[in-house]
């Protein structure tokens, strides 16, 4: 098991990343219920307040280094989440990807880096998961900038693994595009 | 590589980039499938082929691919 990393904060790129706390829980529900937002993520249903009992249960996963649920802010503003879970020997698993529709495009992708580069370098891991489902072009285009391999199909679920080596050369020629690569 | 060249590779990194058209005058962001993830296919494709790195803001300073293609032939010739 992972070492826990207590009092979790991310500030580079321009946006800041906390853990989420039960606070978070009417942000986090207002997404994972946008139909749009959340057609090709596993369905939410019931309240607000599931939604805070959800989040309750996951801070045990994350005091025990298992799982580590980022919101974005960007200008003081809640823009969106990212997770890490699933974590094996060698990998963790990024998913529940979810920002708000009129969130700048920078800022999804950002984060998204902000917390592969935390899997990498603070939680060590050498390779990164993740699953896109075949019906998501966008996301689908933007994961095969990596260069991942494809290592499982389930119905319409794609698996794709991602080595550190790899992910370093897509970071470069990403965060040159704003204007934060060297 | 020419303008044809570099709209027909812009044009792949669409996601419906098989039933598109697009052209050198083709305002790019007008095209529906057009969005941030999109912007930013084409600029590590301008990277990977060109050799050349366009930031998000230089392209928001184009309009058509044209244009795009214009400031890339200018950043490789500099």
């Amino acid at each position: 098991m992972q070492q826990a990393i207590k009092d979790i904060s991310l500030n580079k790129f321009g946006i800041q990343q906390r853990l989420v706390s039960e606070a978070d829980a009417e942000f986090i529900f207002s997404l994972r219920t946008d139909p749009v937002l959340s057609q090709y993520l596993s369905k939410t249903t019931g309240t607000v307040e599931d939604q805070r009992r959800w989040i309750s249960s996951y801070k045990q996963r994350e005091a025990n280094g298992e799982e580590y649920y980022f919101i974005t802010f960007y200008e003081g503003m809640p823009q969106g989440l990212n997770r890490l879970y699933n974590f094996d020997h060698e990998s963790f698993e990024v998913g529940s990807w979810l920002f708000r529709r009129d969130a700048p495009g920078a800022v999804a992708i950002l984060a998204d880096i902000a917390v592969r580069d935390f899997g990498f370098e603070e939680l060590k891991f050498n390779n990164c998961r993740f699953e896109v489902n075949e019906n998501n072009k966008s996301v689908l285009n933007y994961h095969k900038l990596f260069g991942p391999e494809l290592y499982e199909k389930e119905g319409e679920s794609l698996k794709f693994r991602l080595s550190k080596e790899k992910y370093l050369i897509a970071r470069s020629k990403i965060l040159k595009i704003y204007k934060y690569g060297n | 590589m020419g303008i044809d060249i570099f709209a027909n590779k812009f044009r792949e990194q669409f996601i419906d980039g098989d039933s598109i058209t697009v052209l050198p005058e083709t305002a790019f962001r007008q095209l529906p499938s057009w969005d941030s993830l999109t912007g930013m296919s084409v600029l590590v494709m301008i990277q990977d082929e060109y050799g050349v790195e366009i930031t998000d803001e230089e392209l928001k300073q184009t309009n058509t691919v044209e244009e795009l293609f214009n400031v890339v032939n200018r950043k490789k010739n500099a």
